[in-house]
Parts: C-alpha cells; sequence; structure tokens
C-alpha cells in the first residue's frame, strides 16, 4: 500500500508540480506539434506513456548492478539511451511479427520512443536519486503531463487562431510561443519558486 | 496547364532557408528542448549549438550516404546513436577537463541526442538528397538553430542575470524569471515575431503568413480516379447546358504579382510541400487515422453531389 501511494504521489508530482514539458521544456517541440492534431492525442499519448515509464524502470532496475551504479555519468548516459534504442527495436519488432500496423504507425513510434521527454526522465531519476517505485511513478507521471500539455496546448491554439485581436507580427507561432509561455509560468508558480525576489 | 517549376536548391537557398525562411526553432517549431531549458547563459548556448551543429552535420550525411534504402522505423534509431555517440564522447571530455561546465549544461547535453531537429532534418531532406546539398542543409540549420540559441541565452543572461559571458553588466537582474524556461519561451515569441516581420518586410517572395501559420497547409491527396473521371463528366456536363462561366469570385486582395513572383511562390509552395516536417513527420505520419480512404471518398462525392445540385439549378433556370 506505502508503496502504491510512493507511485502516486510521485506521478502527481511530476503532472502537476513538475510539469517536464511547462517546467523543464522537455517534449516541448513534440507537445506543441501534436497539439494540432486531436485525433492522434490518445495513440501518441499511449505510445509516450509507456516507453517513459518502462525506460524509467529498466534504468532503475540496472542501476541497482554495483558495476553499472559505480559508472561515472558519460557511461550512464550510454546504459540508459542504448536501453532506450534497445526498448525502441524490441519494440518495433515485436508489433513487426504480431500485428501488423502500417508503416505510419511505426513513424508515430518512432517519434513517441526517441524524444528528449523520454530520455529526460531515467537521467532525472539518477539525479534525483529515487527508488524503484518513484521511478515508476516519474515515468507514469511524465507521460500524464504530456497527456495534459497536449490538452491544455491544443485548447490555447484554437483560440489564438480565431482571435483577431492579436496584432498581426504575432499571429501563428510567435503568439503560441507567448501562451506556452504563460503555461510554463502557470506551472512555475506551481512549483514554489521564487521568480522575481 | 502549366507544369510546376520545382525550385533549384542553390547554397544560397539552402542558407536562407535553414537560417531564417524555415529557421528550425523559429519556424518549424523544432528542437525547443535546449533553447527554452538550457540557453539561459551565452555560455551554455554556445556549448549546445556546437554540439548540435556537430550532430546535425554527422546525421544528415550518414543518412544521405548509407540510410535511403533502410526503413524509416530503423534511421530514426540510428540518428539516435549518432547523437547518442556524440553526446557521450562531449560528456566525458567535459567530465575530465571542464567538470564546471558539464554542470552548467546539466543533463540538457545527453539530451541533444534525442533532439527533434537533428532527426526531422534527416528525414525530410537527407534521406532524399545527395550528400554535398545534405552537408548544406545540415550546415544551414545548424546555424540557423545555433544563432537562435545563443541570441536566446544572450538576452536570457542579460535580462535574467544581469551578467553577459559571466560578467556583470547590471547591479541587479531586471527580470530574474527569464531564466527560467518560461523566459526561454517568452524570448523565443518575441524573436519570431521580429523574424516574422523581416520575412514580410524584406523577402517578400515568402508567405510569412503561411510560414509562422499555427495549423500548417496540408497536402491535397489527389481523388481516386474513377471520382476524378465523374468529377469531369460532371464539368463537361455544366459546361454544355451552361456555356458562360460563372462569375469569378472577387479576389479579397488585389495583388501586383509579376509571373516571376508568381512562379516563385509555386515553386516554394511545391517545394515546401514535399519537404515540410509537419507534413512528413506530423501529418504524414498520422494522418491515416484522421480520415480513412472511404471517408475522404464520401466527401469527395458530397461535393460532386453538390456540383450536380447546382447543374440541376441550371436545367431549371434554362427551363424557365
Amino acid at each position: 500500500m506505502h508503496n502504491l501511494y510512493t507511485l502516486f504521489q510521485t506521478a502527481l508530482y511530476m503532472i502537476f508540480v513538475q510539469n517536464l514539458v511547462f517546467s523543464g521544456g522537455y517534449g516541448s517541440s513534440e507537445a506543441i506539434r501534436m497539439s494540432t492534431k486531436p485525433k492522434r492525442f490518445a495513440v501518441f499519448a499511449l505510445m509516450i506513456s509507456f516507453y517513459s515509464t518502462v525506460t524509467a524502470l529498466l534504468c532503475r532496475l540496472l542501476d541497482t548492478v554495483p558495476q553499472i551504479s559505480a559508472l561515472g555519468s558519460a557511461e550512464h548516459i550510454a546504459v540508459f539511451g542504448t536501453v532506450l534504442l534497445a526498448l525502441y527495436y524490441i519494440s518495433v519488432l515485436l508489433l513487426r511479427v504480431t500485428v501488423h500496423p502500417n508503416r505510419k504507425f511505426f513513424n508515430t513510434l518512432g517519434v513517441a520512443a526517441l524524444n528528449t521527454l523520454v530520455f529526460a526522465v531515467p537521467l532525472i531519476n539518477r539525479q534525483a536519486g529515487f527508488t524503484v517505485m518513484q521511478c515508476i511513478g516519474t515515468g507514469l507521471g511524465s507521460g500524464l503531463s504530456f497527456i495534459l500539455a497536449l490538452f491544455l496546448v491544443n485548447v490555447g491554439l484554437r483560440r489564438l487562431e480565431n482571435n483577431r485581436d492579436i496584432p498581426p507580427v504575432f499571429r501563428g507561432t510567435p503568439a503560441m510561443f507567448l501562451y506556452v509561455a504563460m503555461l510554463s509560468l502557470a506551472f512555475s508558480g506551481l512549483s514554489g519558486r521564487a521568480l522575481f525576489a | 496547364m502549366p507544369e510546376k517549376k520545382r525550385a533549384v536548391l542553390t547554397p544560397k537557398r539552402i542558407f536562407t532557408h535553414g537560417v531564417i525562411v524555415k529557421n528550425p526553432v523559429l519556424v518549424q517549431v523544432i528542437g525547443l528542448c535546449p533553447a527554452v531549458a538550457a540557453a539561459a547563459d551565452l555560455l551554455s548556448a554556445a556549448l549546445l549549438s556546437a554540439v548540435l551543429i556537430v550532430l546535425m552535420i554527422l546525421c544528415e550525411c550518414t543518412a544521405s550516404l548509407f540510410l535511403k534504402k533502410a526503413s524509416r522505423s530503423l534511421r530514426v534509431g540510428i540518428y539516435f546513436l549518432i547523437g547518442l555517440s556524440v553526446c557521450v564522447g562531449c560528456t566525458y571530455l567535459l567530465e575530465q577537463n571542464l567538470p564546471e561546465m558539464l554542470n552548467l549544461v546539466g543533463i540538457y547535453l545527453p539530451l541533444m541526442a534525442a533532439s527533434s531537429a537533428v532527426a526531422l532534418r534527416s528525414e525530410n531532406f537527407a534521406v532524399k538528397k545527395s550528400v554535398h546539398l545534405s552537408f548544406l542543409d545540415a550546415l544551414a540549420n545548424g546555424i540557423g538553430t545555433a544563432l537562435v540559441l545563443m541570441l536566446c541565452g544572450a538576452v536570457r543572461e542579460l535580462l535574467g542575470s544581469g551578467t553577459l559571458l559571466e560578467q556583470k553588466v547590471f547591479v541587479t537582474a531586471p527580470l530574474r524569471g527569464l531564466a527560467m524556461p518560461f523566459g526561454g519561451f517568452i524570448v523565443l515569441g518575441f524573436m519570431a515575431a521580429i523574424l516574422k516581420r523581416f520575412i514580410s518586410g524584406r523577402l517578400t517572395q515568402y508567405d510569412a503568413e503561411m510560414a509562422f501559420g499555427i495549423e500548417k497547409r496540408k497536402k491535397k491527396k489527389p481523388a481516386p480516379p474513377a471520382v476524378r473521371e465523374r468529377a469531369a463528366s460532371v464539368q463537361t456536363e455544366q459546361e454544355q447546358v451552361s456555356p458562360t462561366p460563372p462569375p469569378a469570385e472577387p479576389a479579397e486582395e488585389p495583388t501586383q504579382e509579376s509571373d516571376d513572383t508568381v512562379e516563385s511562390h509555386a515553386a516554394d509552395f511545391y517545394e515546401q510541400a514535399s519537404e515540410d516536417p509537419e507534413e512528413d513527420l506530423g501529418d504524414v505520419l498520422f494522418d491515416a487515422a484522421d480520415l480513412s480512404v472511404q471517408e475522404e471518398l464520401d466527401a469527395i462525392l458530397d461535393k460532386i453531389g453538390s456540383f450536380e445540385d447546382i447543374l440541376a439549378a441550371a436545367k431549371e433556370e434554362d427551363n424557365a
């Protein structure tokens, strides 16, 4: 029960307090680009959640091996990167053999698996010294935080698109950047940092 | 119907596109992570920019030389592997020689391995073009990204910390929040607006509104042959019934473009449609989920149905 509590607590922390997309900028390009395609949210978000959770768990388990935990930063990055890459190729192989999805599905899989958000999770876990349950929580939380980011950006973009009060020079991408900045500012406020002290 | 003119990719054109017109960060909205989070000071931005340029050149040249026949799933992994090798090497060198620099960039240096800018440019350009053009494209896009990163880093360091290259400029930092990720987004927003103004003012042959649009244009899929034939026959019938052409809709804004400019627009649009990453790794990746072929066919048939209504109305008018 305590483990489950820790898992959900960490997941909630990653979604609302330390939202990786807004508070850290991880995977922000993917979030912005995907937010214009609401019909693909579910598939993409599911893939991101899967890869971030499984990579976080595998990397944490590998880090329990004394030889690996004794490695330096560069070696750890190599190990974590190799885990992510192996997971990606294994999943591609399994899907090819079993489900036979179309080529476009695999392209989506590539974008969802190999991005800064998914790769950042095990590195953050190692820096923070999280336990196995906390690592699963961060993986799950970052996937969910990505979904939240997609929804928030999508809602804003739809309003920005129809807003004729925006000065012409700011219409489009500039306004979108400023909107995401406001969201990021809101999440920074939740993290309790002193911004203007 | 005049044939579409394909734009010739000259080094000048590649550089104009990579650095200004299709700037990876400000226009294509890719590779944002280092810009908004890591480039909080000029030194970090310069380091990340150097790594990114090397990474882009390596990935694009590899893609152009060896990966043209590989499947996309395989290629994407190889870009990551190349990135990982470069980033691990850089991290190791910094760890051994300049640990304070490594602390400055933190985990953002290894994250460059998964940068979307590298993978997208390699997929959208390098695998389709020669190694010479791919090298130029990598250099142009790398420089374009580096300029944004360094300018963003300089502004954020100056206003967020009151220093520039760790030298004190202001006694107190005017806007401390700029050093945080939201500050990065704000700076990028203003930089994008300035770039948009520059393109619409100086580079009038490019459509700034289209380039900076949130929803990029979508490639129109050609209708199936049977539908095209039916549409053509309905069109012919309509022309036979009412030989006078319907009045053309008035143009929203009168344009005074020369034929050359129109050709240039057409060529540019054609090139953008084939290169736009939004198309390739955005739309093309996921369009199948959006609209099935049957739905698309129905949509086209619906259109033709309404066309037939117009035809019937025209016949009634004639009879009357």
